[in-house]
């Protein structure tokens, strides 16, 4: 298949960059970013203001006060500017997957198969100016067979050009020799031989050319023209770690892709461990020969690059596998990564991480069968009221367990269980009628239970300084009360009104 | 002599007989002694067996099933899984069952929307070898299937599976006849439903201890390798410990 690549040109990256944070009124006046080279400040960037006012990027500040005397300047920040392409970049994944850096200023989308999707190449050219000169940025933009030609057709010649298949060769023609990206000093000394065009090259006896000019002048040429291949370093690559492996034969064994699975995650272990990350999520799809694909996804109560615990992860999952007649490919991502620093092997820690991590691989286990957020752990909140103690939070996103925060007081005898919210119990006799006695029966949840002992009350006041709307009804006395069949209970009378609450059981 | 003789020789029939089963019999060192030597006698090994299911029945067996848990994870700096089913408004609470011995920070909860989940979170928490031990909420004794299946779970892990067991047959007695009745009767430990726990437990409140102790009537109704018993005991929250209650202390 013929390939086809967008050269996207932002030759304002840096201005608009400010531009975007300072707003319309900055970017109407001439400005430019600076930097400092040697004992000079040079022009680095310049904005359409400044262009029109005849500065150029590689002047002197001193020159271009000389020229515009109103010219603003900020320092340049290359470090935001290659962060901003590099979000740039992951904007255009939505044309295509394939996106990579074109030095400091520009990206290259692999387009091959994604044209029609857009209505053609000459549409989705349209779109991306369309839409980039929307978001603030000046773009300039050409589809070619190759990625070198279209970069040379959107910095040296029309914007939105789109070089049709099999004619790259006649596009250059016309365009001059810097359009192939040389150094400088053969561009001159190309110049200076009077090849001033792309098209003057051509003819011209390789071999000569490239003792004269390097061979880096002759790669440069081929590549444009489509005779040498050109690494295409995308980008998605360092976004999200992924696995591929295809097989000969289609497979469909459970254990042909468990050994399937198992390469791919020890790529995917050792890719993992030279960043210095673990994975959050990982997922696997099974592309099968009819030309569907199955999806199966894990998640990790940790960042995790061990093997065997992802295998083990995916081994439930992969039960619910059809993998119908056969599975050609298989490809393992892990859009979801976070930094695992490498584990230091000591003597008495290796017991604490064992066991932490036997817990988080049970949290994983029940995490990916139950949901993560029915995987719960309690964290301790500092306040005496029985229903705002403590607070339940998914076992995944808590910290480790008996951390600093974790006090947990034992000093009082409290019920195992707690209702959510205290219920309110009919009481015999009612609560009005006696103060600081226990009811003789109460009826709860459609059952009376008779009182047979009583201990109490604990009088619990509200936290003052906040505003609870359940304790609005004021302090409460509790009772721990037990029924005659032997079932205990924490009966609480509030305030005003008086009325009996159950709030808690132990049992 | 002659006594300790016997015991020795039961003992290696014990064994022998363990090993005619599916697993040898719990090596030295795989018991949880509870630190009260009647119960431990009663239990015949010198404590609770890991590595298998014990059933707790009874007013106040989430108390009891706590604090064995508490000691469990203590004893080997684990986490207790408590496998929670999804009940209306009521929620297991960490101070509670912190002052039954059971760190919260220790604890892990998984909450289940029926029973099958629930048995399912219990099998994987006991076959992974994760969690010192494993809590089972249910009403129910879980049926001979489920049951076996959680034991090979606990056997193959080494996990201790404590079920949470609500013995119906109250009910189905006649006890609405004897509302007012003082004896939380259970049922007689002849009647009780099959199940492939090694020990059963019944843990009823007693009267109420003073302070910080909780004071429970505390039967084993049967156990594999030992024999029943019934005590009363006090829990004490303050020194997080069990202690036997003398009969004569009445």
């Amino acid at each position: 298949m013929r390939r086809r690549f967008v050269s996207l040109w932002f030759p304002r990256l840096a201005t608009d960059r400010v531009a975007r944070d300072r707003g319309a009124a900055w970017s109407a006046r001439p400005a430019a970013t600076t930097a400092e080279c040697g004992n000079r400040i040079l022009l680095t960037g310049i904005n359409r203001a400044a262009e029109e006012a005849g500065l150029a990027p590689g002047m002197t500040l001193a020159d271009a006060r000389a020229v515009v005397a109103g010219l603003a300047t900020v320092p340049a920040e290359p470090a935001a500017e290659a962060e901003l392409l590099g979000r740039l970049g992951r904007w255009c994944g939505r044309y295509t997957p394939l996106v990579a850096r074109d030095g400091p200023d520009g990206l290259f989308l692999d387009v091959t198969g994604c044209a029609h999707l857009f209505g053609g190449e000459a549409a989705l050219l349209r779109d991306v100016m369309a839409r980039l000169d929307r978001l603030g940025f000046a773009v300039s933009a050409a589809l070619a067979d190759t990625a070198a030609a279209a970069r040379a057709v959107a910095r040296f010649a029309a914007p939105g050009t789109v070089v049709p298949p099999g004619s790259a060769a006649r596009a250059l023609e016309r365009l001059p020799v810097a359009a192939l990206g040389l150094d400088r000093e053969s561009a001159a000394g190309l110049a200076h031989l009077g090849l001033r065009r792309i098209g003057d090259l051509y003819g011209l006896p390789r071999g000569s050319l490239a003792a004269r000019f390097g061979r880096a002048t002759v790669l440069q040429l081929d590549r444009a023209l489509g005779h040498a291949a050109e690494p295409f370093d995308s980008l998605r690559d360092d976004a999200i770690p992924r696995e591929r492996i295809a097989f000969a034969e289609p497979i469909g064994a459970r254990s042909d892709i468990d050994a399937a699975l198992g390469h791919l995650l020890g790529r995917m272990a050792a890719r993992l461990e030279r960043a210095g990350r673990g994975a959050r999520r990982l997922e696997l799809a099974c592309h099968r020969v009819d030309g569907t694909a199955q999806m199966v996804a894990v998640g990790t109560a940790r960042p995790l690059r061990d093997v065997a615990a992802l295998a083990r992860l995916f081994r439930e999952r992969l039960d619910h596998l059809d993998p119908g007649f056969g599975i050609e490919a298989m490809i393992l991502c892990a859009p979801g990564v976070e930094r695992q620093a490498p584990a230091q092997e000591t003597l008495d820690a290796a017991r604490a991480a064992a066991d932490a991590d036997g817990i988080a691989s049970l949290v994983e286990r029940l995490g990916n069968r139950f949901g993560f957020d029915a995987v719960l752990r309690a964290t301790p909140i500092d306040s005496h009221l029985p229903d705002r103690a403590w607070r339940l939070r998914p076992a995944a996103m808590a910290g480790e367990p008996g951390g600093a925060a974790a006090v947990w007081s034992t000093a009082i005898l409290r019920p195992p269980r707690l209702l959510r919210r205290p219920e309110p119990v009919q009481a015999e006799p009612g609560a009005e009628a006696h103060d600081l006695v226990p009811p003789a029966a109460f009826r709860w949840r459609g059952r009376r239970h008779v009182v047979r002992r009583a201990e109490g009350p604990e009088r619990i006041a509200p936290e003052w300084w906040r505003a609870d709307a359940h304790w609005a009804s004021g302090a409460r006395d509790y009772w721990c009360v037990e029924d005659e069949a032997g079932r205990r209970f924490w009966l609480c009378c509030t305030g005003r009104p008086r009325c009996w609450h159950l709030h808690g059981l132990f049992a | 002599m002659s006594r300790w003789k016997s015991r020795r020789n039961l003992q290696q029939l014990r064994a022998a007989v363990a090993q005619i089963g599916r697993r040898a019999a719990a090596p030295e060192g795989r018991v949880l002694p509870l630190d009260l030597v009647p119960l431990d006698r009663a239990l015949g090994e010198g404590g609770l067996r890991l590595g298998v299911l014990h059933e707790v029945s009874g007013t106040a067996a989430d108390g009891f099933a706590a604090v064995v848990a508490g000691r469990l994870a203590s004893r080997s700096g684990g986490a207790v899984l408590w496998c929670v089913l999804a009940r209306r408004g009521v929620e297991l609470y960490p101070p509670g069952l912190a002052a039954l011995g059971l760190d919260p920070a220790r604890l892990l909860q998984v909450r289940c929307r029926d029973r099958a989940a629930l048995l399912a979170a219990a099998e994987e928490g006991l076959r992974g070898g994760g969690p010192a031990a494993v809590v089972v909420e249910g009403d129910r004794v879980p049926d001979m299937v489920a049951g076996r299946r959680l034991q090979l779970a606990a056997e193959d892990g080494g996990v201790t599976g404590l079920l949470l067991v609500r013995h119906g047959s109250r009910r189905r007695h006649g006890a609405r006849g004897r509302r007012g009745a003082v004896a939380p009767e259970g049922p007689a430990p002849d009647t009780l439903p099959p199940s492939v726990a090694v020990s059963r437990w019944r843990a009823d409140h007693a009267c109420a201890g003073a302070g910080a102790t909780l004071r429970w009537r505390l039967a084993l109704l049967r156990c594999r390798a030992g024999g029943t018993g019934e005590w009363e005991v006090d829990w004490n929250a303050k020194t997080l410990r069990l202690a036997l209650v003398s009969p004569a202390g009445d």
